[in-house]
C-alpha cells in the first residue's frame, strides 16, 4: 500500500513539473543559476527531557494519595548523540533541508515511597526508583531555513517537522532507599535492573521543531552550526503494553503517557552538488 | 523538492501506529498499597462485578488470635475505590467469595462464639446481611446451584462437618465425619485457623456423579472424602497422610474423572486427569501426576477449567520458590501442557486465587511483599490476548 501511495504522489509531482523548466534561460536570469542542492553530514549531541501526559503506576494506595506516588521527571540532563546527512535545496536564502540520521536519546525520572508506623514514626523506611530511560531512533526532520544577510558567515532561522521511527529502547533502573525501621537512618540500594523496553514505545512519534544556527561558507564548502528544539506532538508509549512487562510492572514501574521534548545542538559540513567550477561560487 | 516532501509524506503516512491494540481496562497490574508499617493484608479471592471487582482478603489482627476481614473494591481498570476493614467481631474469612443472582457471599466465623456466618455483599462490596450458619470454624466452600457448600470443624464432637447451605444461611442437609480421637488430631486445624501453623488446603466441592466432597480432616488424615450426605459414613475416602500429604487441590472434569494437584512431605504434583474412586478407600500417593520441584512446598494450588476461545482448559495456578505465581495452562481434551505463563518479579508473589473474566481474560489476586517485606494484595489482569496461549 506504502509503495503504491509513493508511486502515485511521485509521478504527480512529475507530472507537475513545468517544462519551461528545461528551456534555456538568458543569461544572467536563468533561476537555474540561483539555486543549489548541499549534501552534507550532520553530528552532535542532544539533551531531553519527558514531559507526562498522565501518570501510571502498579501502586493503587488504599490509604494515603495516589498523587505521592507520581514520578518526578528529570529535564535535559543525560546528553545523547545523533549523526546523519543533510540533503538541502537553497534559493533565494531559503533553504529546504530533510536531514535522516539516527539519535540516542536520555529522559529521567524517579519515584518515591514510604511506610512508616503511625505509633512510632520514626520507625519508617523510605525507598525511591531511579530510572533511566534510552531511545534510539531514525529520525527524519524536514525544515525550511531562512539565512539572513549575506557573505561568508550569516545566521540562519528554520522551523519544520520531524517523525520518529523507533530502534531500540531500554531502561535501567536503580532502587535506593533508607531504613530507619532498625533504630537509625541505614541507607541501602539493590542491585540494578537494565531491561530492554521497546514493546514499551510507539513504533513511530512526530513532532514540531525549531531553531537558529549560523552558517559558514569556506569556498565551495560551508560549515553551519544550530540548535533546534524538537517538540514531541504524539504520546510515544504503547498504551496498550503499558503493563506488558512484567519484571516492571511487578516493582511499580509503570511507563506514563509520555512525549518528548529536547535540545539538539548540531555541526555540520555539506557540499554542493552543481556548479563546482572556476567560473562559479557555490551560489551565485 | 516535491519529490522529497512526497517521500517525506510516504514514510508520516502510517503516523504514530499501535503495535497492540488493549485497552486500559483489559490488562493492568495493581498493588494495593497501604504505608502503615504494621499492616499485613493476605488476600484471599476475587469475583469480577458490574462494576469492576471486589476482593476478599483477611488482615492480622492485635487484638485477635484469628484473621480479621478486609473486603476491597476496585474499578474496572483495577484502581482502588473503597475498603472496609472490620474490626468487628467477624474474623476468619473463607476463601470462595461466590456469585449469586447478583450478590455476592462468602462465609467468616464470630470471634467469640466461633460460629458461622455466611456475609452477603452488593456489588459495591458493601455488607448487606450477616446471616448466622448454624455450625462451628468454617473452613471451604464452593457454590452450588442456589446453594453453598460449606466444609467446617465441629470442635466439641471433634467432627468435619459437610453442609448445604441456602443464602439466608439457613442448612438443607448436613453430614458429620470423625476425625479421629485423641489431643492432636485437631491441632492442625487450630493451628490452621490461628495461623500459627500451616495454612491448609480445605476444599469443598461437587463431583460429576453427583456426590459432594471435601478436602479435610477424616479419620486422623487430610483426606478427599466423597459424600452423598444420606448419612455420616463417607461413600469414598481418599487418604492422605496425617497433614503431610494430600490433595491440594481439586476439580470435577468427569464421571469419576478429576484435575487435581497434590502434595507429599513438601513435594507438589500435578496430575491433570486422574480416576479416584468416589466409592471405595485410596490413597493420594496413588495418583501419581508429574512433580513439580518449582512449587514450594507449602503453595496454594488452584485448578479450575475455563473457556479459552473455545477450548475447555485445564488452567493451575500455585507459587514457585522463586517467589512467582505461575499459571500452566493444560488442554482438557488431550491433557497436555499448553503453555506456562509467570506473574511477578524481585519481589515476592504469592497466589492467592484467580477467576476468568467476562472480556476472556484472567483475573488473578495474590500476596505481595512490597520493598521486601510489606504484605500487600495484588492484582494481575490478564487481557484475553495474553490468555489464549494457556489454552492452545
Amino acid at each position: 500500500m506504502r509503495l503504491v501511495i509513493l508511486c502515485i504522489l511521485l509521478g504527480m509531482s512529475l507530472d507537475t513539473y513545468p517544462q519551461s523548466n528545461r528551456k534555456s534561460k538568458r543569461p544572467g536570469s536563468d533561476p537555474f543559476l540561483k539555486t543549489q542542492w548541499w549534501l552534507g553530514l550532520r553530528a552532535g549531541t542532544n539533551v531531553t527531557k519527558g514531559v507526562p501526559d498522565e501518570s501510571f503506576t502498579s501502586f493503587s494506595p488504599i490509604n494515603y494519595s495516589a498523587e505521592r506516588n507520581v514520578k518526578s521527571y528529570d529535564g535535559f540532563s543525560k546528553p545523547g548523540i545523533q549523526a546523519g546527512l543533510e540533503l538541502a535545496f537553497y534559493t533565494k536564502g531559503i533553504t529546504v533541508s530533510l536531514q535522516p540520521g539516527f539519535a540516542t536519546m536520555f529522559y529521567r525520572y524517579t519515584s518515591s515511597y514510604n511506610w512508616s508506623d503511625p505509633a512510632n514514626p520514626s520507625n519508617s523506611l523510605s525507598q525511591t526508583f531511579k530510572v533511566e530511560d534510552n531511545v534510539q531512533v531514525f529520525d527524519l526532520p524536514l525544515l525550511v531555513k531562512y539565512e539572513f544577510l549575506q557573505g561568508n558567515i550569516h545566521p540562519f532561522i528554520q522551523v519544520g517537522v520531524y517523525y520518529n521511527l523507533l530502534i531500540n529502547a531500554g531502561k535501567k533502573l536503580d532502587v535506593e532507599g533508607i531504613d530507619n525501621a532498625s533504630g537509625s537512618d541505614v541507607p541501602f540500594s539493590g542491585d540494578p535492573i537494565e531491561i530492554g523496553t521497546s514493546d514499551l514505545y510507539t513504533s513511530s512519534s512526530g513532532g514540531v521543531m525549531g531553531g537558529v544556527g549560523v552558517v559558514y561558507d569556506a569556498g565551495n564548502v560551508r560549515m553551519l552550526f544550530d540548535v533546534n528544539y524538537k517538540y514531541g506532538l504524539s504520546n510515544i508509549t504503547q498504551t496498550g503494553a503499558r503493563y506488558s512487562n512484567n519484571q516492571l510492572a511487578s516493582i511499580g514501574d509503570i511507563q506514563d503517557d509520555l512525549k518528548l521534548q529536547s535540545l539538539w545542538f548540531s555541526l555540520s559540513i555539506q557540499f554542493p552538488l552543481k556548479f563546482i567550477s572556476k567560473n562559479y561560487e557555490a551560489v551565485n | 523538492m516535491k519529490q522529497l516532501i512526497s517521500l517525506f509524506l510516504i514514510i508520516a503516512l502510517p503516523g504514530c501506529n499501535e503495535k497492540i491494540d488493549l485497552q486500559p481496562q483489559e490488562e493492568f497490574v495493581k498493588i494495593y498499597d497501604d504505608d502503615r508499617f504494621n499492616e499485613q493484608y493476605d488476600p484471599l479471592d476475587i469475583v469480577e462485578t458490574s462494576k469492576g471487582f471486589i476482593i476478599l482478603s483477611s488482615y492480622r489482627r492485635d487484638d485477635s488470635n484469628f484473621r480479621g476481614l478486609n473486603i476491597i473494591e476496585v474499578n474496572e481498570l483495577g484502581d482502588y475505590e473503597s475498603g472496609s476493614k472490620f474490626q468487628n467481631d467477624f474474623v476468619s474469612p473463607v476463601k470462595s467469595l461466590m456469585e449469586k443472582g447478583g450478590k455476592y457471599y462468602f462465609f467468616c466465623m464470630d470471634q467469640f462464639s466461633l460460629g458461622v456466618r455466611l456475609i452477603e455483599l452488593d456489588d459495591a462490596g458493601e455488607v448487606l446481611n450477616a446471616f448466622t450458619v448454624n455450625a462451628t470454624f468454617p473452613l471451604a466452600a464452593a457454590s452450588d446451584g442456589n446453594n453453598f457448600i460449606l466444609q467446617s470443624y465441629d470442635h466439641l464432637s471433634k467432627k468435619t462437618v459437610l453442609s448445604i447451605v441456602d443464602p439466608t444461611g439457613g442448612i438443607v442437609n448436613s453430614a458429620q465425619f470423625d476425625i479421629g480421637s485423641g489431643e492432636g488430631v485437631e491441632e492442625p486445624i487450630i493451628d490452621h485457623f490461628n495461623q500459627t501453623g500451616r495454612v491448609l488446603p480445605f476444599i469443598a466441592g461437587k463431583a460429576s456423579n453427583g456426590l459432594y466432597f471435601f478436602n479435610g480432616f477424616y479419620n486422623f488424615t487430610l483426606s478427599l472424602v466423597f459424600s452423598d450426605l444420606a448419612d455420616d459414613t463417607p461413600n469414598g475416602v481418599c487418604q492422605g497422610q496425617q497433614s503431610e500429604g494430600g490433595i491440594s487441590s481439586v476439580t470435577a472434569t468427569g464421571n469419576d474423572l478429576f484435575a487435581i494437584s497434590r502434595f507429599n512431605f513438601g513435594d507438589n504434583y500435578i496430575n491433570p486427569n486422574v480416576s479416584i474412586s468416589t466409592s471405595s478407600i485410596t490413597s493420594s500417593l496413588d495418583l501419581g501426576g508429574n512433580p513439580f520441584p518449582e512449587l514450594t512446598s507449602d503453595s496454594r494450588v488452584e485448578v479450575k477449567e475455563i473457556q479459552i476461545n473455545g477450548n475447555p482448559t485445564l488452567i493451575y495456578a500455585a507459587t514457585t520458590n522463586s517467589s512467582q505465581i505461575v499459571l500452566m495452562g493444560y488442554n482438557k481434551n488431550n491433557f497436555s501442557l499448553n503453555a506456562i505463563d509467570y506473574l511477578g518479579f524481585a519481589n515476592p508473589y504469592s497466589l492467592a486465587g484467580f477467576t476468568s473474566t467476562r472480556d476472556g481474560g484472567l483475573a488473578v489476586v495474590g500476596m505481595t511483599r512490597v520493598a521486601g517485606r510489606f504484605p500487600r494484595i495484588c492484582f494481575f489482569k490478564l487481557s484475553s490476548n495474553r490468555v489464549t496461549s494457556l489454552g492452545n
